[in-house]
């Protein structure tokens, strides 16, 4: 049965490891060998740009838990036989692919006078990653027995204390797995804020400038390198934390 | 005065075009243990669930201990439940489960623990070994006995328990009846217990309410509603019955297998009901009929006979004497063991 794995592992090798090791390469100055290229990245002003991006990210996570909690709960809890119909709403934008769809939010933001402020990519990214909270929250809440909340009923417990002693804490699973579906790829992200935002700079939009405005294969390497240990880092920390929540 | 713990006033409640209870009056006595008896579909949760405030009826009130709690949400109603899949907190451990609703009415850390450790101890359950216990490492019924510790726990006027027992096996079902029948004696609530299993309401019960369609069939002690079933619903879902359509001639009966000596009044048509275990085998009865036993079913000690009279199948119940199949017997009963309903 190993075997249905190799294809993935292949795959996995081809478009993911190998070209990670290239960047590995670039970021210690390939076909040199020189340290060079992280002192000259280690400036404030890439640092500056992580902060932007981690402060985006994290407003973006923010809104979407915000807006994605109680949709999720109506469609898992109360919609009933609407509920296949409204999740099919919710997938439905990744039919269509993002460009276009930002390109979409484009011509609703531009009249409004919105396009290139800070808000309009906030817009942009809670419309995009909007349903990776949904989902897995949805999914969470969906398993939660209806007679576990009546039992809390019966107990003593208002709706708003069953919500949140019973429900709320057995969503956990959801919202872990939702925030880390939004958080990461928000932080990489530089479609969406180099397009609606111009010149807004995430540390997305700073690689792809490296990379591919100055050809810079090395510096870019290596701010990529710094950018994805720190993430790395910080993930750890909160999947450990989050791994002690009891479920 | 008998005091009564729960009454239903002319209670009724519709889904769509679906009448799933109807006019139902029912009063529950303080401490007893009273079951809701009927096939799947005949309205006995629904009933459970209008007790416990989870629905509201269309019609009619619900009284619990005396005061009008028709539309009092179950959050503000004194009363336990035990739900069909147990609805244990699977995010809590059995302490925890145990004490939610003494939690939720803020009582102090000390009197919570005391409490607990009661509940789990009137349910057989060691406080030491199960408390910090996960609810998925638990069995089948340990689990049973969390859900019902958790629901005593707030001391609940009520105890709603719907098929708690449904989903054990057969070995373990009996252990828990006699474990329910005990903890009700040891506690004194009152017990409201909603199953289809005849055997469970007919063991445990003090009373029992035949529900069918929606509409009560019939309320009395098990005795009274094996002995004496007023309709021929509750003779046929309770026990075995043989059904004989007799018409009225002055004091007698006349049937297919012949004249039936019977007391009856007011009817011109009636069935008569004759338990398998009341008809005796032998001539020393009030009403004899001579038949030929068809198939014999040896039980170990008891045998089911049926046997024809005149074309009608009579199922019989006695200890082994000899019997064959194919064999000519005299089968009969004294009037007073029959049960005469109306056609």
């Amino acid at each position: 049965m190993r075997y249905f794995a190799y294809p993935a592992i292949v795959y996995l090798i081809i478009f993911f490891y190998l070209p990670f090791f290239i960047v590995v390469l670039y970021s210690f100055g390939f076909p040199n060998f020189d340290l060079k290229y992280y002192f000259d990245v280690m400036k404030p002003i890439y640092f500056k740009v992580l902060l932007d991006s981690v402060i985006l990210a994290s407003i973006t996570t923010v809104l979407c838990f915000l807006i994605a909690y109680p949709v999720a709960y109506y469609i898992a809890l109360r919609a009933k036989r609407w509920k296949n119909f409204l999740l099919v709403l919710i997938i439905l934008p990744f039919w269509i692919s993002l460009l276009l769809r930002t390109y979409a939010i484009m011509s609703i933001l531009s009249p409004l006078g919105l396009m290139f402020t800070f808000a309009a990519v906030v817009i942009g990214m809670v419309y995009d990653y909007l349903p990776f909270m949904v989902l897995p929250i949805y999914a969470s809440l969906e398993k939660i027995k209806r007679a576990q909340i009546e039992a809390s009923f019966t107990l003593g417990a208002s709706p708003w204390r069953t919500f949140i002693k019973i429900t709320f804490p057995q969503s956990m699973p959801g919202v872990v797995a939702g925030v880390i579906l939004v958080f990461i790829p928000a932080l990489g992200e530089f479609v969406v804020p180099s397009m609606l935002g111009g010149t807004y700079t995430t540390i997305g939009t700073i690689t792809w400038d490296l990379f591919l405005r100055y050809h810079d294969w090395w510096r870019g390497s290596a701010i990529s390198i710094i950018y994805m240990t720190i993430i790395f880092a910080a993930l750890a920390v909160y999947m450990k934390k989050a791994g002690r929540i009891e479920i | 005065m008998v005091e009564f713990a729960v009454e239903l006033e002319g209670v009724s409640k519709r889904y769509g075009n679906f009448d799933a209870v109807r006019n139902v009056n029912l009063s529950i006595r303080k401490g007893e243990f009273f079951s809701l008896l009927g096939p799947s579909g005949s309205g006995k949760t629904t009933i459970l669930r209008l007790i416990a405030g989870l629905i509201f009826p269309d019609e009619g009130r619900i009284k619990l201990t005396g005061k009008d709690c028709t539309f009092v949400p179950p959050y503000k109603r004194n009363i336990g439940m035990v739900f069909q899949d147990l609805a244990l907190f699977p995010h809590l451990n059995v302490f925890e489960n145990v004490a939610y609703g003494l939690r939720i009415r803020k009582l102090p850390e000390s009197e919570i623990r005391k409490r607990v450790y009661e509940c789990l101890e009137i349910v057989n359950l060691d406080p030491e070994t199960f408390a910090k216990r996960r609810i998925n490492q638990l069995s089948g019924g340990q689990q049973q006995r969390v859900a019902i510790a958790r629901a005593l726990a707030i001391e609940p006027a009520v105890l709603l328990l719907d098929e708690p027992l449904g989903s054990l096996d057969l070995k373990l079902r009996q252990h828990m009846m006699a474990e329910l029948k005990r903890i009700q004696k040891n506690v004194k609530t009152t017990f409201v217990y909603v199953t289809h299993d005849q055997t469970e309401a007919l063991v445990m019960s003090d009373r029992l309410a035949v529900i069918n369609r929606g509409r009560v069939e019939q309320v009395g002690s098990p005795i009274e509603v094996y002995e004496r079933p007023r309709t021929r619903f509750v003779a046929e879902f309770i026990g075995e019955m043989n059904f004989i359509e007799a018409d009225v001639c002055e004091d007698r009966l006349i049937s297919d297998i012949g004249e039936i000596r019977a007391k009856v009044e007011g009817f011109k048509k009636v069935v008569l009901g004759i338990r398998p275990e009341k008809v005796k085998i032998g001539s020393k009865a009030e009403n004899v009929f001579r038949g030929k036993i068809e198939e014999m079913l040896y039980l170990g000690g008891l045998v089911k006979l049926n046997v024809n009279v005149n074309g009608v199948r009579i199922k019989c119940l006695t200890s082994y004497n000899g019997f064959k199949e194919g064999e000519e017997v005299e089968i009969g009963w004294n009037s007073e063991e029959a049960i005469i309903l109306e056609a």
